[in-house]
């Protein structure tokens, strides 16, 4: 092999992707292992890198405790209904009480917080929004992991963690190759950080061709975080629980600064209100726990996205589409205009540039939404992710063992996307989820619980023929093709990509099909996917390039499966709007209201699935 | 400074950033002509400047370290005196069951 091996050891802290949870863990982890030895693994570079690379103009989860605006447990409170009830609350609870701590530091970075002329306090967007100038966010960020990281591995593709020989189900590092230079790269470190990103296009995407790339997610985000996890035995969590957004159409262009500072609203083609026509069908099927109109008008408590979701969809396909943002009486106003459009230039620019190259002008036309292809992830407004411990002074025992934020994987700890259960962290949850998890790794080393790793060169040799196995594959039968990219020997990564997000789209409820999916179309899923995994024996790269793409796609082969997996285990419509399962149109609260958890054995490929309990903070007394 | 520009027959969206002056400049161009331009800070201290060593801190304390705090905290989280919110503080447990 002509690349050469890199090996560095003697790490303490590595941690796998420098996006906002990376970055926060390794920040914080110098605080608490002053002389420990801490590397971040980056496949971009942490300056430009995880889903706020292009900036990001508002920080959506702020209490303003020290303004007596909210109190963490209501942020909980907030999460569980949106997300129809289930998610990790001592986890929610937890990063919530921290996260304006972290808010407060970035101000003092130097990050432009926009202030509330009148009463001086951060600009509120919504309940638990405020305004930021933040295009250059993410650089800001990525200096103050600069500040603490021993070194940053730019350029480095993570394809697998490494394992312990010595004890079982204990990591011992990661391997990848450099993008650039295509050298091997060996990590061995006492603990991992695993803050590697959630999956966009695992679904057929909207935007294809010319507008390919275009994704409401970061397109970099290609599931790493799950197929680390996956392959390496830990156990996820909520996977089913993929998520739809409704954005301006083909840009993606974000809707919250529209909705709750501009006050923009939305109508169907023929100007109508259209949302509240599908409440009292709605409610039939998610019960009114969970739909209640008069009463959220009542309390200001939220309708839950997916639900608002359901009637768009059931809109347009009631023949009353498009569905148009209403702007122009905001955009009348030069500094709603403003706010609007530098709203999409600092976090979003692909919006603006398809808007001027198609002439649309929110100030002369209502501009369109639709719904998207969906995307599995757990720091948005969905919890995709690893099960991990809680803290101990919240955590009831289920949710406990030993060290916060670890997964079931002893010494490999997650943040941001790869932590299951804590929806609505968004940037400043994840970095704060990041510094949780870089106490609890650097207390897991100083316990001594990562003394005695050993790995093998055989693990290492046998990693390294697996990465490049493509690049052999390519050279060996390259002169087989027998027509453009056509070879009977092998698929190109993109070819691989095209099939998986066809058959997730067909099967497990993407946009083509409405969202929806049944027992039956998820086992034709299973097996079309079994198939596609021997198939990915003989994936060819025909240069680095095509290698990281051929990995990206292996992670998001694996992610999928898992989501497949777990919506088929979960026996109920929990989310419509996110997605249907056609054979049980209800939320059924008396067999469902539970966590679903999954293991796939990395031995056999086999699913263990099982139901954790849910917990919820209720009064003491209550 | 870094200027870039997407220029997509006959509209454009240029970007010019600038980290010493702490601002990001945007022109938008559409197909039909019409041109918008906007202004951002980027930053509101000089670059890089603002953000100390945690290497060069004083370390925690052992009762630092067996608390739930993170750096910073309890102070940074509501800049005065309040500790970090408990369960108890919020008169509040963790039950198993279906709760709404």
């Amino acid at each position: 092999m002509a690349y050469s091996t890199v090996v560095e050891d003697g790490i303490d802290v590595l941690v796998v992707g420098g996006g906002l949870g990376g970055t926060g863990a390794a920040w914080e982890a110098r605080f608490w292992g002053q002389d420990k030895n801490i590397v971040i693994a980056e496949k971009a570079n942490i300056d430009r890198s995880g889903a706020v690379a292009q900036g990001l103009y508002a920080i959506n989860c702020y209490m303003g405790t020290r303004w007596g605006e909210n109190n963490p447990e209501d942020h909980v409170r907030y999460a569980r209904i949106d997300l129809m009830g289930l998610v990790r609350e001592d986890l929610l609870f937890d990063m919530a009480r921290h996260v304006d701590s972290t808010v407060h530091q970035f101000e003092e970075w130097g990050l432009p917080i926009m202030k509330n002329p009148k009463t001086g306090r951060y600009l509120r967007e919504g309940r638990w929004q405020i305004m930021i100038h933040g295009e250059s966010y993410k650089p800001i960020v990525a200096e103050a992991a600069k500040k603490s990281a021993d070194k940053v591995f730019n350029r480095i593709c993570v394809t697998h963690l490494l394992m312990d020989e010595s004890r079982d189900n204990r990591v011992a590092g990661a391997v990848g190759f450099n993008v650039r230079t295509g050298n091997y790269h060996v990590f061995k470190s006492k603990a991992v950080i695993c803050a590697a990103g959630g999956a966009s296009n695992i679904f057929k995407p909207r935007s294809t061709g010319e507008g390919a790339g275009r994704t409401w997610y970061a397109p970099w985000s290609s599931a790493s975080a799950y197929g680390l996890m996956i392959n390496a035995g830990a156990k996820m969590t909520q996977m089913e629980n993929r998520i739809v957004l409704a954005r301006f159409k083909d840009g993606y262009g974000p809707v919250g600064a529209y909705f709750l500072h501009l006050k923009t609203y939305t109508q169907n083609c023929l100007g109508e209100e259209y949302e509240s026509k599908w409440f009292p069908a709605l409610q039939k099927m998610v019960g009114k726990e969970y739909l209640d109109p008069e009463a959220s008008h009542l309390t200001h408590r939220p309708i839950p996205t997916c639900l608002r979701n359901h009637c768009i969809i059931s809109e347009v396909n009631a023949g009353r589409g498009p569905i148009h943002m209403v702007t122009m009486p905001a955009f009348q106003d030069p500094h709603l205009e403003e706010v609007g459009w530098e709203n999409f230039l600092g976090m979003t620019i692909g919006q603006a540039v398809l808007w001027a190259a198609t002439d649309v002008d929110p100030k002369n036309e209502n501009p369109e939404l639709t719904t998207s292809e969906p995307y599995v992830m757990g720091s948005h407004a969905t919890c995709s992710g690893a099960w991990c411990s809680g803290p101990e002074d919240v955590s009831p025992p289920e949710y406990f063992w030993g060290y916060n934020r670890m997964t079931t994987i002893d010494g490999l700890f997650g943040a941001g996307d790869a932590v299951g259960g804590t929806p609505h962290a968004f940037s400043s949850g994840s970095f704060t989820e990041g510094r949780l998890a870089a106490k609890a790794a650097c207390k897991y080393i100083d316990d001594g619980k990562a003394e005695g790793i050993v790995v093998s060169d055989e693990q290492v040799e046998r990693r390294a023929k697996e990465i490049f196995k493509p690049l052999e594959h390519y050279r060996t039968y390259r002169n087989a093709i027998v027509a453009g990219t056509v070879n009977p020997h092998y698929i190109n990564p993109q070819q691989g990509l095209d099939r998986l997000q066809k058959l997730m789209d067909e099967y497990c409820g993407g946009y083509t099909v409405g969202y929806m999916t049944n027992e039956k179309l998820l086992n034709i899923c299973l097996k079309k996917l079994a198939i596609m995994e021997e198939d990915l024996e003989s994936v060819a790269a025909k240069d680095l390039h095509e290698l990281l793409r051929a990995w990206e796609l292996m992670h998001r082969h694996r992610a999928a499966e898992c989501v497949t997996q777990h919506t088929l285990f979960r026996k109920e419509t929990r989310w419509p709007g996110y997605y249907y399962r056609g054979d049980v149109m209800k939320v059924d609260d008396e067999n469902w209201h539970v966590l679903t958890v999954s293991r796939r054995d990395p031995g056999t490929g086999e699913y263990t699935m099982e139901k954790a309990p849910c917990y919820h903070l209720v009064a003491e007394n209550e | 400074m870094r200027s870039m520009c997407a220029d997509t027959l006959g509209s454009s969206v240029r970007v010019d950033r600038d980290e010493r002056k702490g601002t990001i400049a945007w022109k938008v161009k559409f197909r039909d002509g019409t041109e918008k331009n906007f202004l951002s800070p980027i930053t509101t201290k000089p670059w890089g400047t603002a953000i100390p060593k945690l290497a060069d801190v004083p370390a925690p304390s052992k009762e630092m370290r067996e608390s739930q705090l993170l750096y910073n905290e309890p102070k940074w989280i509501r800049m005065d005196e309040g500790a970090l919110r408990t369960l108890k503080d919020a008169g509040l447990a963790l039950k198993k069951g279906v709760y709404y």
